[in-house]
This record gives structure tokens, sequence and C-alpha cells, in this order.
């Protein structure tokens, strides 16, 4: 079963004292249901904080997408990559800029294969988490913040290294192996 | 030749490396580079090479090391990097900066017709030394069993010569045109006060702590400028939190009189060729004025400096302790008020009494360096160390590098070792006999003709004795520092006679050598750089 087959069947919506449309995920309303926009306004100020003047952040959930033009009012310059489990959501409230980005998948270990996320991870941007996406899809975000890979080595052409072990049996692909320890060693000194 | 150089070091490395890479490439080369991807900046100055390759270094450590995140995905991005580079057929793999990184990935490229310069490794993982040149070179200069392969063994083997002209031409940018009018703009608002207002930029920090100028220099500094009239001082920063910090604190203390800039890569370059003097420290800033020719000076902090040599002729060197500069106000000024006569005047005497002063002179097809107050030489070999950097021909015939002449070089080179530090005592003594003389009166010609006494007319001593005695006799005996300072332009003609001398090693060219010295002698004070 995949991602989009299990948002599907458990979306709906419902509206704001303030007349605006709150998604409701798992019966768990994913904004205020009060003032939507005010809650993405004062959601956007602490993101700010905790952002700083760093360029990059992570944001885990979507929602409704309101808070992301409040955020960029405060921070014109922040690039954001979304975390977003539920492709219905996508489809609906998520509309691409050049400064954004989403991920919508369900698997812990394909989100962390993502090179848009190993980007931003390398840009040391911090993890924000949307409270109300975060209490509807809990255990989505649990698996996706202590998702560990079991496997600790990799592949070159069909042969197996360990990380931080250089083996040398003759294969030209060795050196890459060694180079790939060699980088992680975080080395830039002459020999 | 289809070159793929490796350079694995920071923006400042890349930079200096440029004029020699754009020389191979003149010389009829396809230049190929692979940087870092954070450091990719520095190669986008310059429009000369054919292909640039980056290693998303972190990213990969980022794969690697992260328990989260797949290693497999690391693995595959240097994957795919070789594919790329293994599709443009490289002839010359060069490691430039000597790092076990670039020679792994060249002991994955290599073939058995792949030329490798600097180290690469065998199939067991051992370290091949595959250039010839550097071990021997190694084997003269350095200690046993000592791997001294470095970028500047590697910069000489590869491409045999340094280029004429340190200076290149960088790619220009939209930041050109902007800074230049924003330049312009303050040179206009300035008038008032001079004619024509020297723009000086200060930049403050570098990669570490010790090698940054410390702010108290640097408030020292600023103060110092706006009290002249004729001068703009600019800050130059970064976009790091330290240089937001100090920026920030210096704007508050000057208030509207400091202009700051904050700048990239690009911008920082597009601003250095619209200065008209830079203060830094030994950093990227300083490798940008090397060559692009901007008038610099540069504080170095650290007692093992590398280079031991400013980088080009436009650039003074001072190698100071941070503590004397943050303790040291009277010194700070000292250091900048000297700078500025300096700026105006265009005279080296103006900087004589600053302590660890070095200035780089181009002499003929020489470098010469010289610790102005302590008028002390570097060592001698380093100055034949710079010959490989020379365009003479009559020298490099000496270096076509195939295995006889290389032993040729190698025997004339331990043969001569010895009298190349008796040269450098020599010079010594006689600059010792110089500053006594200035000191206490008259006695340079005496101190001269007692060393000749002792000193046989052909060898190297009594050479240098003979020619400085005709010179000395025909000026005053009367010596003062300053004269000292103008009479350091013969002694660099001497040099550059004693090394043809020593490379020659023929009776017939050391007096031939000595005629045209003495009819090109011109007794001028030191020229402006």
């Amino acid at each position: 079963m995949n991602s989009k087959n299990i948002s599907c069947a458990k979306l709906t919506f419902q509206m704001s004292k303030t007349g605006e449309e709150v998604p409701i995920f798992q019966e768990k309303p994913l904004h205020s249901l009060y003032d939507p926009d005010e809650e993405a306004r004062k959601f956007s100020i602490k993101a700010a904080e905790k952002i700083q003047n760093l360029k990059y952040a992570i944001i885990l959930g979507l929602g409704n997408g309101n808070y992301i033009e409040h955020l960029h009012t405060i921070s014109p310059k922040l690039n954001i990559l979304i975390i977003e489990p539920i492709q219905e959501l996508v489809d609906r409230y998520f509309q691409p800029k050049t400064n954004i980005s989403i991920i919508c998948e369900h698997s812990p270990e394909t989100i962390l294969s993502n090179t848009k996320l190993i980007q931003f991870i390398v840009q040391k941007a911090p993890i924000i988490i949307h409270p109300g996406s975060f209490q509807a899809n809990k255990m989505f975000y649990q698996d996706f913040l202590t998702f560990k890979y079991p496997n600790r080595d990799f592949e070159i052409s069909g042969i197996r290294y360990p990380i931080g072990q250089n083996v040398f049996n003759g294969n030209p692909t060795d050196f890459l192996a060694a180079c790939l320890n060699e980088i992680c060693q975080n080395s830039m000194e002459s020999i | 030749m289809n070159y793929l150089v490796f350079h694995l070091r920071r923006h400042g490395d890349i930079i200096s490396s440029l004029p020699s890479l754009k020389n191979l490439k003149d010389r009829g080369n396809k230049v190929s580079i692979v940087v870092f991807e954070e450091f990719r900046a520095s190669v986008n100055l310059v429009d000369f090479f054919d292909e640039v390759f980056v290693i998303k270094r972190k990213e990969i450590i980022a794969c690697l090391k992260s328990q989260n995140l797949n290693p497999q995905q690391g693995a595959d991005i240097l994957t795919d990097l070789v594919t790329k580079i293994k599709v443009n057929s490289f002839t010359h793999y060069i490691n430039w900066t000597s790092d076990r990184i670039s020679a792994y990935l060249i002991s994955y490229l290599k073939n058995h017709e792949s030329n490798v310069v600097g180290i690469s490794y065998d199939v067991k993982g051992n370290i091949e030394h595959s250039d010839p040149i550097v071990k021997r070179f190694n084997n003269i200069f350095s200690q046993k069993n000592i791997t001294n392969i470095n970028q500047l063994s590697i910069q000489k083997s590869t491409i045999n010569t340094k280029t004429t002209t340190p200076f290149i031409s960088l790619k220009e940018t939209d930041y050109d045109r902007e800074i230049q009018v924003a330049f312009e703009t303050i040179r206009n608002q300035n008038k008032f006060l001079s004619k024509s207002p020297k723009l000086i930029g200060i930049s403050a920090n570098a990669s570490s702590k010790e090698k940054s100028i410390p702010v108290q220099f640097i408030e020292e500094a600023i103060d110092v400028l706006l009290d002249d009239p004729t001068i703009v001082p600019i800050l130059l920063v970064g976009f790091a939190p330290e240089d937001e910090s100090i920026a920030e604190s210096l704007s508050n203390k000057f208030s509207d009189s400091l202009i700051v800039i904050q700048c990239n890569i690009p911008a920082l370059a597009a601003a250095l060729k619209q200065l008209d003097f830079v203060i830094a420290p030994d950093t990227m800033t300083i490798h940008l004025c090397s060559i692009l020719g901007t008038n610099a000076l540069e504080l170095v902090f650290r007692d093992n400096w590398a280079r031991q040599a400013p980088e080009s002729n436009r650039i003074i060197t001072i190698k100071a302790q941070q503590s004397e500069l943050i303790e040291n106000k009277k010194y700070c000024s000292s250091i900048v008020k000297s700078m500025i006569r300096y700026l105006k005047n265009g005279n080296a005497v103006d900087l004589i009494d600053i302590p660890n002063t070095y200035l780089t002179k181009s002499v003929g097809n020489f470098i010469w360096t010289d610790d102005i107050a302590n008028n002390s030489l570097i060592p001698f070999e380093k100055l034949i160390d710079y010959i490989f950097f020379t365009d003479d021909r009559r020298i490099l015939d000496d270096f076509n590098f195939d295995s006889q002449s290389l032993v040729n070089f190698e025997t004339k080179a331990r043969n001569n070792l010895k009298e190349c530090y008796a040269i450098s005592s020599s010079l010594k003594i006689l600059f010792k006999a110089f500053e006594d003389s200035a000191s206490k009166g008259a006695n340079t010609i005496e101190s001269l003709k007692a060393i000749y006494k002792h000193s046989n007319t052909n060898d190297v001593l009594g050479g240098i004795c003979s020619l400085s005695l005709e010179i000395l006799e025909k000026e005053s005996s009367i010596m003062s520092r300053s004269e000292i300072n103008s009479y350091l332009k013969h002694y660099v003609k001497t040099i550059e006679y004693v090394l043809h001398y020593i490379f020659k090693g023929s009776q017939d060219f050391q007096i031939k050598r000595k005629k045209e010295l003495r009819n090109s002698i011109q007794l001028n004070s030191l020229t402006s750089l």
C-alpha cells in the first residue's frame, strides 16, 4: 500500500471560524479550527527565531501551506524543504517556487536517500516541526526521525566495502573505497 | 596534452595556483581541474579550464557518517564523478596538492599510458612517487626518508618554469561594474579633501583565529587612516558570523566614517581590482591581490610561515606577533604610518623601521626577497630554489628533465652547495660591515678591504668584495641606513652574477659577466615597487 492510498482514505476538511479550509487527518485537524492563518503567522515567527540567519530549513509537515508565505516575509532568502507524506495535501496546497522544495514519500528510507534532503543536511538546515501535521501523523514523523540505516557498508561495481577500513585486494575499485574513507577523515592535508 | 589537475585545498591555495595553471594552458594543453565543491567559486574566477569537476565532499561525508543516511548514496556520488572524469581520456594526472584523496582517485583513473605527477598508489596501496624530478629534488635538499613533495615541487616539475608574469586576468562579472561605480562615487565624494583619494581595503579575518589580524590592530589602522584626508579606508568582510561581528563592532565604533563592504568571492575580486592598497592577513584576499597585481600589506603571524617570501612584488609582508599587535598601539600605528608613507612615495626605505618586513623584487630573471629592516638575507639554497622559476633559457637548458641532464644537475648542485652557503655567508659579512660603518662613521671601505685581503680574487667572496669596493670607492665612504638600501640593488646584481657563475662555472663567463655588471651598475635609489 502506498502513501497516497493511506492519505486519501483518511483526509477530510472542515471550515474554521475565520472561514478557511482546515484539513483533518485521522480525525485530527492540522490547524487551528478558530484562526489557522494567525496560527501560521505565529508558527513562522517561532520558526524564524530557530532558523536565525541560516539560509536553509527543513520543515516536517505542509498542512495547508499558509506558513510558507509568512516565513518568506520574515526571511525572504530562506530555502525551504518540506517533508509531507500526504500526497493529497501536496496536490491541494503546495505551489512550487524556486526556493521551496517538497518531498512527498512515505518510506523514511526513500526520503533519506533524496539528494535534495542530503543537500539541506549538508547546509546544516535546522529541522522544524509543524505541530499540527506532526500530531496528526505522529507515527510517520517519529519513524522518519528515528530511522537508522541497518547496513554501514557500500558497494562499488559489485564489491562490498566496509566504511572506515581500507581493503587492497588488487581491484581498481579498492582505490575508490579508500578514497571514500579518506574523504570521511575530512582530510585536506598533504601527505 | 590533456591534463587533469587535482587541487584539494582551500580558496587561497587554488587562487595562488591559477597563474601557473594558466601558464600550462597557454602552452597549448587542455587543462581541467578537480576541486572540492565548496571551493568551486575560486575556480569560477577564471574561464580557462576546459572542465571543472567537483567532489561533493560534504554530501559524501554526511552519507557515510550519518547513521540516518544511506552510505551507498555517498559511494554513488563518487562513482558518478569518476565516470564523468573517465570519458575525457586525460593523458596527464597531477596530484597538485599531494594529498591522499587525489592519490587514490588518480590510482583508480590511471592506466599504463597515463602520466602521473606527484604521488599515487600501487595495487597494494603503497605510495608511488611517480615524479622523478621531485624525488631527486628531495634527495638533494631534504633529509633522508622525508617525503617533501609539496605544491611548489609539483608546480615546478609540472610547469617547469614560473610564468613570466604572476598576474592574470579574471573573468568579468556584474560585480566589476557595480563596484567600479560604487568606488567612483566614493572617490568623488572625497575629492574635496584630496584630488585623488586613495582607497585602502582592510580585511581582518582568515580561516583561523591564528591567521587573523587582531581587531585591536584593525581599529588602530582605521584610526590612523581616517586621520589622513587623502585616504578612504574600506572594510572588506565576508558572510561568516565572525565577519559580520567585526563589521558590526567597527561600524559602531567609527559610525559613519567607515565604509563596510560585504562581499562574496567574485565581488571581493572586483573590489581588489579597484583598490589602491589592501591590508590583509595571509589569506585568500592576499592571494587575490597577488594574482591581480594589487599593492598590499600582508600580516603573517606564523613562525613557520610557509612561503618565506611575499607572493608578488606588489606585496609587502610583515611577520608579526599577534600579542604585540594587541598590546602595542604604538607599534600598530607605526606600521600603518610607514605603509602610508610608502604608498605615497613608493619608496621601500619608508618601511625600514618595521622589523621583519619582507618584500620581493624581480631582478632580471631572479626573485629576490629581503628582510628590509634586518638586512639579513634569505638562505641561499632558497634562492637557488627560485632558479626553477626563471625563464632564462641559458639556465633552463640544464634542466631538460631527461635523465642525463637530471644527473648532471644533481651533481652540479651537490658540488656547489657548499659554495652557495659560502656566498650567503659572504653577503651577510658584507652587510654587517655596512651596518657597522653606518653606526660608526666611515669604516666601510676598510672593512671590505680587510675581508678582501683574506680572500682569493677568483673566489666568490673575493669577487663580491672586489665589486663592492669598486662601487664604494666611487661613492662616499660614509653610508647611512637609507644608503645601504640603495646599495641593495647592486647586491642583487651581484647575486645574479654569482648564480650565473655557479651554473656556468667558467672563467670566461665570470670575466664577461663582471664587465657587463660594471657597465650596467647605476646608483639609483631602490626603485619603487
